[in-house]
């Protein structure tokens, strides 16, 4: 791998890419946690002091309501991962075309505020709602699951499912098809085939999709206040009043420090049981800290690992026995269930969406099921407003900025990771990715201390650093992807072609892993542009986003210009990617 | 209906200087203008109306309206820590907030004197806050669900007799107010009194025992609450008036019982050390005039502060005020000072007894 | 259709097999016989349909049209797990996360073998391939040979009666291919396993099979022993595929007693064996391979043509001559390096050969029967 040249180069000159990652990682995420972290131990005169911590286990409150978040993100994990999963098979094993339908379908909720979504599962799930209406024509009795554990599990997985279901995704597509087609020849039957073979090396994918999900559930705060009965109150929720309602910003650093802290135990149980690589698809090479405890836990893991799938493939083979599982299928031919089954989850991910455009053509005020009448006067009080046409234009222009600067911040730093030999490498890496899994509510409060100080609290500035920082994870990452499968000889080709190494990133390299730039950039922009916590806490005056103008103006008034805002911005997204789609498969058509 | 493309241009121009350089981003080139935040929606339609235009044809300084968070406190404190200011003045604070800011020294002092000004009642001013807007906790419910009415708070409790999902609010002071009402306090300062020993809060909450289990939700943003009693997903909700007319008024069978009510002032506060105070001070006092409120009340059911309003205000409006003497009476005011003492205390409290079983 | 069953012995039997994938005819109705024992190769340029023929055998693409016996029934539809077929894939298809034990004890599990019978069997075909001193590694801490060698041995564990294997060498370096040809061809001796082995290389094909199924553009060029298309290719295809091969076209002028007569450019008349059914007037390709000419004025039986050197070449034990007719029509002779001295370019040489080392193909394309 590692040629003459290259190992002649100074450790500087390798690493230089990952520098301006690491220094906006400082600057914007790691400096204002410390900061964060400091007022928490200083009491309202600005002394050292632990009263705030004295307080917070005066109580059993916290620690309930802790306790509270981990069962809720728990449970948000598994249906997530039981949900997603077959999803992420479907997709991974259907055809480009048909797979980029449908992964529109899943990105569906991105495009409008998780404050909307949650008053559609209410239309959906209410007493009178969407669902009750149906079963009552049906001659069937209404359930009552609104406002309790279920409905918030609902409205959590609703939300979270995209991601885990893309982070599936990613793992499963890297998955040679040959290796079921193997097994088959060797006389697995399609559920060995599937449980044995397939499912055991979709697993990496699947833990990291558990942990993403799990993490950023506990930093939720909308879902359950809206959905849920007081039992499921999430910590977020206390942070917010600590903030919004007593100003007491030294304790909301402490309710944010005891989940920080929760937060760190789980993503280090999940290295040292995992990888922490695994986030960014790389592969575990050897247990990092080889205690004997761990590689014993680490090893009777994979046995337990096994175990379960042996149990799974006999399952499943009894029922294909049975003739409840078809047997004759191909081995990468996906079953006609398991379709059934992923349409149906694309389409439970959708529906709360999609439910709000009927409701956009509202004649009534409010967000009525069946709707009354038919009217455009939201769309027309939409363009009225100069308020809403700013919100879209700021989202889309902090979203573009964001975009930028992550990826070129991103794809250096890419690059350095994905040669060999940068000292601390794995380290390097394991920071960078540390914001997929902060929740966003303290990154949110701990730059809202910085900026406020420094005046950034209300610029578009402010706005980009803070959603750079979500961003650039997924942008590292998906760049990191295309780079695995870079031959780096094509660069040694051309640099004895004659062309110098910049010459050749722009001639040669860059337009290979353009794909991947692109995609990084279009992740980049998506994560912005749906982000709420971080615009709620350091957006302000003027520069308001769409997300925000939507969760400010629901807090006002929940009337249906909200549901003509979320389908107006769904239409133009999905053109646009249908578009851009188009253009591709013309473009490669006539390559 | 389309944004004109030179618009679009000058929006992304604008945009652009925004990022590069931090500061506010102003799309006014007028002499003088003032940024007012509010919190948006049919905030900013009445008091475009009522206030913004009314104030720059008569002054020439353009008024640049954006949306505050619903709370803005921390907003305040923010700008005051940092000296950077995004705006000039807020409207819509409920007075709770007011009290919080200004025993945190984070306002700036108004200007109480001329005309208009005089004709407020006291309990509407004060030196850092100027109240305009009146907004009342009530009674509400749903007349299909409860054909011969509800007459107070203690109906909520008569768990036998009426027969009906409840919503209450997830907030501790609104819920303990109520509470010890039903209980047989009457309202204003007997409630504090009783909250003046201990045993009055466990009266409280004893109260509040009794209803638990029959609370079907807890909201926690004011919208929810119109939403819960226009879709008939609940019977009784107590709320803000202007929630449950809102309702009504949306064609849903939801009637608004004043008896027992509580009041709570929302006005104007100007950030400590804003640069353009005095153009905010200026501005505050137009907020004053009667007419001026009579037309912000006109859009949006707050009761004005200046009585003289109601000579400008339509019968069938004006009843359905908190202000309007007939209902007014029937309401006290909420002691913000006492809350602001034992927020962090009953709120926890609160949260904890939520929790329990 | 089941009275064929007992009719005949066939290992495997293909008949008008066809696949097509939208617009592209992957393979045009293919018909073909296999003998228990058999080692065929399918040889030919990638898109030509091996790969596709093989999958549809080993049941991973069902066939459009066309049936596929095996061992005399009907399996056309039985699913891969069921079709007892071994296969070894291009890249290997190991699995990552199984070491080369669990690896190769797979198939065995799969046919719930008890675990000492399973034991032994990996160990035994471990030592066979060399690899018992890697049984607890994963597939990626192994070179690609020693993967190769799993491979194999993952399929001969359960001694299926055929193998598939599909460009099983062809990531290999030309030394392991060779050291790996010869393990195939011992574990085909040995097991007397019928294998069909799909390759583009056409010495790995002439090296190892019984018979190669010569394939072109979706359907079977050619099907013979090695000798029969290196000697007797039927289309210049064929004569090009396999070996070197001079093609010089001309026109019969004679045929009688079992001899043709072929007139080339430049006049030059060139003696061959009849191939049968050629006219005289009929316009026909002769081909020569290269060794087959000698340098300098022979003894043979007259086939001679004066041809000028433009290049000589020194491949080692060999030395390749580029020459050209007057007429301008390029010629590769070969012939043994003797010594360091050779002809100069320039240099005016007669090659010379037999008649019997002359094959005439015809231009009408025949339909396989």
């Amino acid at each position: 791998m590692s040629t003459g040249t290259r190992s002649q180069l100074s450790i500087l000159s390798r690493s230089w890419g990952i520098l301006p990652a690491v220094f906006l990682l400082l600057a914007v995420l790691v400096l204002p946690t410390v900061r964060l972290l400091g007022s928490s131990f200083t009491d309202a005169s600005g002394a050292v002091s632990l009263e705030h911590y004295a307080r917070l286990f005066s109580t059993t409150l916290y620690l309930n309501v802790l306790a509270n978040t981990f069962t809720m993100s728990f449970w948000t994990t598994v249906v997530c991962l039981l949900a997603g999963y077959p999803v992420a098979y479907f997709l991974a094993t259907s055809k480009a075309g048909l797979r980029q339908i449908l992964i529109i379908g899943v990105l569906v909720p991105f495009w409008t505020s998780v404050l909307i979504r949650s008053f559609a599962w209410i239309i959906i799930l209410g007493r009178r709602g969407v669902l009750n209406q149906g079963l009552e024509a049906m001659g069937l009795n209404g359930i009552d699951i609104i406002y309790s554990f279920w409905s918030v599990l609902i409205g959590l997985t609703q939300a979270m499912l995209p991601m885990a279901i893309l982070t599936m995704l990613a793992v499963m597509q890297q998955i040679d098809r040959n290796l079921q087609n193997a097994a088959a020849t060797l006389g697995a039957r399609g559920s060995h085939v599937f449980w044995r073979v397939y499912f055991p090396l979709s697993l990496p994918g699947v833990s990291a999709a558990g942990l993403l999900v799990f993490v950023s559930s506990l930093g939720f705060f909308i879902t359950p206040v809206l959905l849920g009965s007081p039992k499921e109150t999430m910590i977020a929720q206390l942070i917010v009043v600590q903030i919004d309602e007593m100003l007491n910003w030294g304790f909301a650093g402490a309710i944010a420090v005891l989940l920080l802290g929760a937060s760190l135990v789980v993503f280090y149980l999940f290295d040292l049981i995992v990888g922490i690589g695994s986030l960014a698809g790389e592969r575990r090479e050897l247990p990092p800290r080889a205690g004997w405890f761990w590689t014993g836990v680490g090893k009777s893991g994979q046995k337990l690992t096994a175990a379960a799938s042996w149990a799974c493939a006999f399952v499943a083979e009894a029922l294909e026995r049975i003739g409840l599982l078809k047997a004759d299928l191909a081995p990468t031919q996906t079953s006609r269930g398991t379709k059934f089954f992923a349409m149906a989850v694309i389409f439970l991910i959708a529906a709360p969406t999609l439910v709000l455009v009927p409701i956009s053509f509202s004649g009534g005020a409010s967000f009525d099921w069946p709707p009354r009448g038919f009217s455009l006067q939201w769309y027309e009080s939409l363009f009225d407003s100069p308020l809403w046409k700013e919100a879209i234009l700021r989202s889309v222009w902090v979203g573009l900025w964001t975009a930028l600067l992550t990826t070129v911040i991103g794809t250096p730093a890419a690059f350095a990771l994905s040669r060999q030999h940068i000292p601390g490498k794995k380290l390097v890496l394991a920071a960078l990715l540390i914001p997929m899994v902060m929740p966003h509510i303290i990154v949110a409060l701990a730059l809202f201390y910085v900026f406020s100080q420094i005046g950034l609290v209300g610029t578009s500035l402010g706005l980009v650093l803070g959603h750079s920082i979500f961003a650039l994870p997924y942008a590292v990452v998906t760049m990191m992807a295309v780079l695995r499968n870079y031959d780096q000889r094509l660069d040694h080709a051309a640099w004895t072609l004659g062309a110098s190494p910049i010459k050749t990133f722009y001639r040669v390299t860059l337009p290979i892993v353009k794909a991947g730039v692109v995609t990084a950039f279009l992740f980049s922009f998506v994560k912005s542009f749906d982000e709420l916590t971080v615009a709620l806490f350091i957006s302000g005056g003027i520069t308001t986003t769409l997300p925000k103008q939507m969760w400010s103006e629901s807090l006002l008034n929940i009337s249906p210009v909200l549901a003509a805002a979320s389908t107006l911005v769904l239409a133009g997204v999905s053109i646009l990617i249908l578009g851009a789609s188009l253009f591709g498969r013309r473009k490669s058509a006539t390559n | 209906m389309t944004i004109k493309r030179r618009d679009a241009l000058k929006l992304i121009g604008a945009s652009a200087g925004a990022v590069v350089m931090p500061a506010i981003w102003s799309r006014s080139v007028a002499a003088e203008t003032l940024i007012v935040s509010d919190p948006g929606g049919v905030y900013t339609k009445a008091w475009t109306e009522a206030y913004y235009r009314p104030f720059a044809k008569e002054t020439g300084i353009a008024i640049v309206p954006v949306v505050r968070r619903s709370n803005p406190a921390a907003e305040f404190k923010a700008q005051v820590d940092a000296k950077k200011y995004n705006w000039d003045i807020s409207g819509g604070v409920n007075s709770d907030v007011a009290e919080l800011l200004a025993t945190s020294q984070l306002v700036e002092p108004l200007d109480l004197s001329g005309e208009d000004m005089s004709e407020i009642p006291a309990e509407f001013k004060s030196e850092y806050f100027f109240s305009d807007g009146i907004v009342t906790f009530v009674l509400a419910y749903r007349s299909d669900t409860f054909p011969k009415g509800l007459k107070s708070f203690a109906d909520i409790w008569d768990i036998k007799g009426q027969l009906g999902r409840r919503a209450m609010r997830r907030l501790a002071r609104d819920m303990i107010e109520i509470a010890l009402r039903a209980d047989g306090v009457p309202g204003g300062d007997q409630v504090y009194k009783v909250l003046s020993e201990p045993a009055g809060w466990d009266r409280a909450f004893k109260k509040l025992d009794e209803i638990k289990s029959e609370v079907r939700v807890w909201w926690d943003s004011s919208p929810q609450s119109a939403q819960l009693l226009q879709s008939g997903e609940v019977d009784i909700c107590p709320t803000f008036n202007a929630r449950a007319q809102s309702a009504a008024q949306n064609g849903a069978p939801v009637v608004v019982n004043w008896n027992g009510g509580f009041y709570s002032p929302a006005g104007w506060l100007i950030p400590k050390g804003a640069p353009k105070a005095d153009l905010a001070r200026r501005f505050v006092k137009f907020c004053a005039r009667a007419d001026r409120q009579a037309a912000y009340v006109d859009i949006l059911p707050n009761g004005p502060s200046n009585p003289s309003a109601y000579k400008y205000i339509r019968e069938a409006v004006a009843k359905e005020l908190p202000s309007f003497p007939e209902n007014f009476k029937q309401t006290t005011r909420v002691n913000d000072e006492f809350w602001g003492r034992n927020k962090a205390m009953s709120d926890q409290r609160f949260n904890e007894w939520l929790l329990k079983g | 259709m089941n009275a064929k069953m007992t009719e005949n012995n066939d290992k495997l039997r293909i008949e008008s097999l066809s696949k097509t994938y939208g617009n592209v005819v992957a393979l045009k109705p293919t018909s073909l016989n296999v003998s228990p024992g058999e080692f065929i190769t399918l040889l030919g340029p990638s898109g030509s349909g091996k790969t596709t023929l093989l999958l549809m055998l080993a049941g991973l693409v069902a066939p459009d049209s066309g049936r596929i016996w095996i061992d005399g029934s009907d399996s056309t539809t039985t699913p891969v797990f069921k079709r007892g077929i071994g296969m070894v894939f291009q890249n290997y298809a190991l699995f990552p996360h199984l070491t080369v034990f669990e690896n190769i004890a797979f198939p065995l599990r799969m046919r719930r073998m008890s675990e000492a019978e399973i034991r032994l069997g990996v160990e035994r075909v471990l030592s066979v391939v060399h690899l018992s001193h890697a049984a607890d590694r994963l597939p990626r801490q192994l070179s690609g040979g020693q993967q190769q060698r799993v491979a194999l041995a993952r399929c001969a564990v359960y001694e299926p009666s055929v193998i598939l294997m599909d460009e099983p060498l062809g990531a290999l370096d030309k030394k392991l291919r060779d050291s790996m040809q010869i393990e195939i061809k011992r574990l085909h001796t040995e097991l007397g396993t019928t294998i069909l082995y799909v390759t583009h290389d056409q010495e790995e094909a002439m090296a190892m099979s019984d018979r190669i199924c010569l394939m072109r553009e979706s359907a079977i060029e050619q099907i013979g022993t090695p000798d029969d298309l290196y000697f007797r290719p039927r289309s210049v295809f064929a004569a090009d595929f396999l070996g070197g091969a001079n093609i010089l076209p001309g026109r019969v002028r004679a045929a009688n007693a079992g001899r043709l007569v072929v007139e080339i450019a430049g006049g030059v008349a060139v003696g061959a064996a009849d191939i049968g059914n050629v006219q005289p007037g009929e316009m026909v390709d002769v081909m020569v391979r290269p060794e087959h000419f000698t340098l300098g004025a022979g003894d043979g039986d007259g086939n001679r043509i004066e041809v000028i050197v433009d290049q000589p070449m020194v491949v080692g034990p060999v030395t390749r001559y580029y020459c050209r007719l007057p007429s301008g029509e390029p010629i590769v002779a070969l012939a043994l390096t003797t010594g360091p001295r050779r002809l100069a370019p320039g240099a005016r040489i007669t090659l010379t050969w037999s008649s019997e080392r002359t094959t005439v193909i015809t231009r009408r394309r025949e339909v396989l029967s």
